[in-house]
């Protein structure tokens, strides 16, 4: 009797430890999310990973990847291939770069990246992104299959300078709000907005430099009969020769399917007025400070119509009651 | 009776434009106004661009570290973990000719840390084909939306499709369509599909 307890035991252990094999989850966490570098040509350091499984086991694979902008929305574009005079190398004893590891679920895998600069490296900006991936699953045999991986990166950007100067060549670019209607008067250009309509603002910062600069500022709103709001803009890096368009909108807003919508504030209430925007950026302490100014007019047009067809229909009515 | 309707929706109007102008002239005459401008240096001279050093861009202190250690080191949000949650990593279809209408099952559920502004990338690594290199066309949608789109494939050098920009503190559901045509070989036919999860810089 006991035999057989013990076989339905082992038997059903078996059965629930491999019945999950099909409906596998990849779940990987890394951080820090953003590494920033600053380092004299002929130094060398190390920077601290921490790679966690939170999935099923999973095999992984570290690599480095150079990293340029792709957009002004703060996309990347990755490249497998490419030249750089900066070396990498994991300083570890289990793992190294682009070789595959096993890694438990629910365990942790902390690894030290060194990055040497060599002597004869030009003074620039270096950005590269690190990346662990997971293996995709075996494909089962006689049927159509789709197999997925994850891959999770984390950025480096690598400032190479032998005396810590840097090049700060900054220019605003775009500022102006998305209007629904642009109206042309006078040989002015009205930005024309309805009453309780959000107004999408684009605030976007041009890097002309060989550096990597970091905008912050404000964007302040000036209505009619003094009414006055402002809006913190936090640093931001825009990487060498790009452009980036700043953001203040906080990370709880819902998800977009990209391109739709991108934009650096938006403005909603009720609105009723000619107001202004300016925006004053600056690059840290005794650096150059850009400003831009736009304006835009909110007036209620639907109620207006409505007000109107309300007048006219008064005015319809009052003839023919006159008439009778 | 019409004539004082007239008068009384001119005078209306003329306030209502008259409130909605913009007081800035009014603004300046106030004594709240304060404007606050440095003193004009006449003998300073203009920076060069390349006359800064990261002393402007992170800290006296820092430019001390650098200059006595060789590099500078600062990392972004070192306590919070970016992750990314896929599941399930495979999809299988076991009839090739049921492939036609199984958009539902064939969807992927992601979910990415809502702590950090990212972007989430996808690529094809290779068409769906089997042995002999009979290929399926595939396409996906996210459950937010109607449109299907087409996958960019590695192979030929296609750039990773931007899906996402900003985080979703809910999963979001991937689907893949497939369109055999009613010829197609059956047997096994397999891709890769790569999810490239990237914080913001």
């Amino acid at each position: 009797m006991s035999k057989i307890l013990k076989s339905v035991f082992l038997t059903s252990c078996l059965l629930l430890l491999t019945s999950n094999v099909l409906a596998q989850q990849s779940s990987l966490s890394l951080s820090p999310s953003l590494t920033e570098i600053v380092i004299k040509p002929g130094y060398s350091t190390t920077q601290r990973y921490k790679l966690t499984n939170l999935g099923d086991p999973a095999i992984v694979k570290i690599r480095i990847m150079a990293m340029e902008s792709r957009d002004s929305l703060g996309n990347i574009n990755l490249k497998n291939k490419f030249n750089t005079p900066i070396r990498f190398e994991l300083q570890s004893q289990t793992i190294s770069l682009d070789e595959a590891f096993f890694l438990k679920n629910s365990s942790s895998q902390e690894f030290f990246l060194k990055v040497e600069v060599p002597e004869d490296t030009p003074q620039r900006d270096y950005y590269f992104t690190l990346i662990a991936e997971s293996q995709p699953p075996p494909a089962q045999e006689g049927a159509v299959n789709i197999r997925a991986k994850i891959s999770l990166g984390t950025n480096l950007l690598i400032t190479v300078t032998t005396d810590g100067k840097v090049e700060i060549k900054p220019k605003i670019s775009l500022f102006e709000v998305i209007p629904k209607n642009k109206i042309k008067l006078f040989g002015l250009e009205i930005n024309l907005f309805n009453s309780l309509d959000e107004i999408p603002v684009v605030l976007t910062v041009d890097n002309r430099g060989i550096n990597v600069i970091k905008p912050r500022g404000e964007i302040s709103l000036r209505g009619p009969l003094w009414q006055s709001k402002r809006f913190e803009i936090k640093p931001q890096n825009v990487l060498a020769k790009s452009q980036r368009q700043l953001s203040i909108e906080s990370a709880k807003i819902s998800p977009r399917p990209y391109p739709l919508y991108p934009r650096t504030l938006t403005l909603s209430g009720f609105f009723f007025g000619v107001y202004k925007l300016s925006a004053s950026i600056s690059f840290g302490q005794g650096t150059p400070i850009l400003y831009a100014t736009t304006s835009f007019l909110v007036f209620p047009i639907n109620l207006f119509i409505l007000t109107i067809l309300i007048f006219l229909g008064t005015i319809f009515i009052m003839k023919k009651l006159r008439r009778k | 009776m019409l004539k004082q309707i007239w008068i009384i929706f001119f005078l209306l109007t003329t306030n209502y434009i008259l409130l909605a102008i913009s007081s800035y002239a009014l603004e300046l005459r106030s004594p709240r106004i304060n404007i606050e401008v440095k003193k004009a240096d006449i003998d300073g001279t203009v920076k060069n661009p390349t006359d800064y050093t990261i002393q402007s861009l992170e800290s006296t202190q820092a430019f001390k570290k650098f200059i006595s250690t060789g590099y500078l080191i600062s990392t972004k949000n070192p306590s919070k973990d970016f992750s990314i949650s896929l599941s399930p990593s495979l999809l299988s279809l076991s009839d090739i000719s049921a492939a036609q209408s199984s958009k539902s099952d064939l969807t992927f559920s992601i979910t990415l840390s809502d702590r950090l502004e990212h972007s989430l990338y996808l690529i094809q690594e290779y068409p769906l084909k089997n042995l002999a290199g009979d290929t399926i066309d595939l396409s996906y949608s996210l459950s937010s939306e109607s449109r299907t789109r087409p996958l960019p494939n590695q192979n030929k050098g296609n750039l990773p499709i931007i899906m996402l920009t900003k985080p979703s503190t809910k999963p979001i559901q991937i689907s893949f369509n497939l369109y055999p045509p009613p010829t197609q070989p059956v047997g096994t036919y397999e891709t890769i599909i790569d999810f490239i999860a990237i914080p913001s810089y």
